[in-house]
């Protein structure tokens, strides 16, 4: 067998495009880089990168305390740092159309000791297991996302993975010399041969976007590598992001990805992002369905109802919660051709990973045995939801 | 924010609503709740049930 040894391909007319090689052997197709380990399609890691599926809502002003709004599977994590509007904002580098906002309401220009504001993704650990993590095959891992800010200097990102110990890999980057100007940053984290991520629903690696902190997670530089878990290698450098009001930060086009190159953002149409997240959260709008039915049942007592709904995909966990508007009005239950307006708000059924159970309430005008239907009330305001997030 | 005992399901699961600070509840959970359980492991106490009217 013959080999040719070149390190560029290219048409003779052309100065750039054609095919690189470079000195480790890595592929270039006209500036695109070709993967260098793992499956050409279903690369990233990460669900809803494009910042696409946003099912909670699209703005939450006041946050001050970590939960999941906006963006679907990104945590914003707030404890004691500021006020925030975290949204789904249309602003984005161009082949987006969407980024997760954290936008600071309330300064904090000097954060207590355990405060912190940040962002967090964590991975499903059976996601994983094509890193091969905990042996001597262990891969390398390439992330890759866009941010913008009106701050300009370095930043804080982390991973942390607590399966059979409790480690973390954090780095330093510069993530804008220019203000409010989207730039693309790359980071590798090296392989871990020594941690083993458990094969199961659980949490696997957990991401993390610092913008600001206190001293706990501050002050012990980044890691060489994976370490064990030392709080003050977290946010080795702090961006400040929130000591002053109208502080913004916006990412998008997150990409994780094993092998030794970032290769461009996997895109992928809204339903497929939507059923990748419902897996770890569903929810269902009276508003997209005004006067509709969201599920089918039977009269419990003459008081209550029990009603059926499936879920779209198979969920990571059976719920353990719902969520639902807060007023009874808005729900209704259909039986006989009788519409009556629920008397409380709806509450948790015995739910499996694919099918959730409304207990439905309308005291005294029911019929015990009746099969019945789950209506919206035509405000269009009731919603129902189930989250089984990391 | 506190949680209150509303009944059981028919599998008798025990359920609790969430009441928030404005004394509205926009969520229920079961007994497993991870969050629930977090919360009566800092020591509080769920409030009982409504009595069912005569």
């Amino acid at each position: 067998m013959s080999t040719i040894k070149v390190n560029r391909i290219e048409n003779t007319s052309t100065t750039d495009g054609g095919v690189s090689i470079d000195t480790d052997g890595h592929v270039t197709i006209d500036g695109q880089q070709l993967p260098t380990a793992g499956p050409l399609s279903n690369r990233n890691l990460i669900i809803n990168g494009a910042m696409t599926v946003s099912q909670r809502s699209t703005s939450n002003a006041g946050q001050t305390a970590t939960a999941y709004r906006a963006c679907d599977r990104f945590q914003t994590g707030i404890d004691s740092l500021g006020t925030w509007t975290v949204s789904q904002a249309a602003s984005a580098p161009a082949g987006f159309s969407k980024s997760l906002k954290m936008e600071c309401t309330t300064a904090n220009a000097s954060p207590s000791a355990g405060s912190f504001a940040a962002i967090f993704y964590t991975i499903e650990a059976q996601d994983l297991q094509l890193l091969n993590y905990g042996t001597a095959n262990a891969e390398v891992v390439q992330l890759s996302f866009w941010v913008r800010s009106n701050k300009t200097g370095s930043a804080s990102f982390a991973v942390r993975q607590r399966d059979n110990s409790d480690k973390l890999f954090s780095k330093v980057y510069n993530f804008n010399s220019t203000a409010d100007t989207w730039k693309k940053i790359e980071i590798e984290i090296p392989a871990d041969t020594a941690g083993v991520i458990n094969d199961d629903n659980g949490q696997g690696l957990t991401l993390a976007w610092w913008l600001n902190s206190g001293s706990n997670f501050t002050g012990g530089g980044a890691t060489t590598g994976w370490e064990a878990l030392d709080n003050t290698k977290r946010n080795p450098t702090n961006a400040g992001i929130g000591g002053t009001v109208n502080d913004y930060f916006e990412i998008t086009g997150v990409q994780l990805e094993i092998g030794s190159k970032a290769t461009p953002f996997e895109h992928e149409s809204y339903g497929q992002t939507l059923a990748k997240c419902q897996r770890y959260y569903f929810r269902i709008n009276g508003s997209d369905n005004i006067n509709g039915l969201w599920g089918t049942g039977f009269a419990y007592s003459s008081d209550q109802a029990v009603i059926s709904v499936p879920t779209p995909v198979t969920l990571r966990a059976a719920p353990t919660a719902i969520e639902q508007s807060g007023t009874a009005a808005d729900y209704r239950i259909l039986e006989s051709g009788n519409t009556v307006t629920c008397t409380a708000v709806p509450a948790y059924g015995d739910d499996t990973t694919n099918n959730v159970v409304v207990a439905a309430f309308s005291t005294g005008n029911l019929t015990a045995g009746q099969g019945v239907m789950g209506r919206w009330n035509t405000g269009g305001n009731g919603y129902l939801a189930w989250s089984v997030e990391l | 924010m506190t949680y209150k005992k509303l009944g059981t399901t028919i599998s008798e699961t025990v359920i609790y609503a969430k009441i928030d600070d404005d004394g509205v509840s926009r969520s229920s959970c079961s007994e497993n709740n991870p969050e629930f359980q977090a919360w009566l492991a800092e020591g509080n106490e769920p409030l009982p049930a409504d009595e069912p009217e005569e």
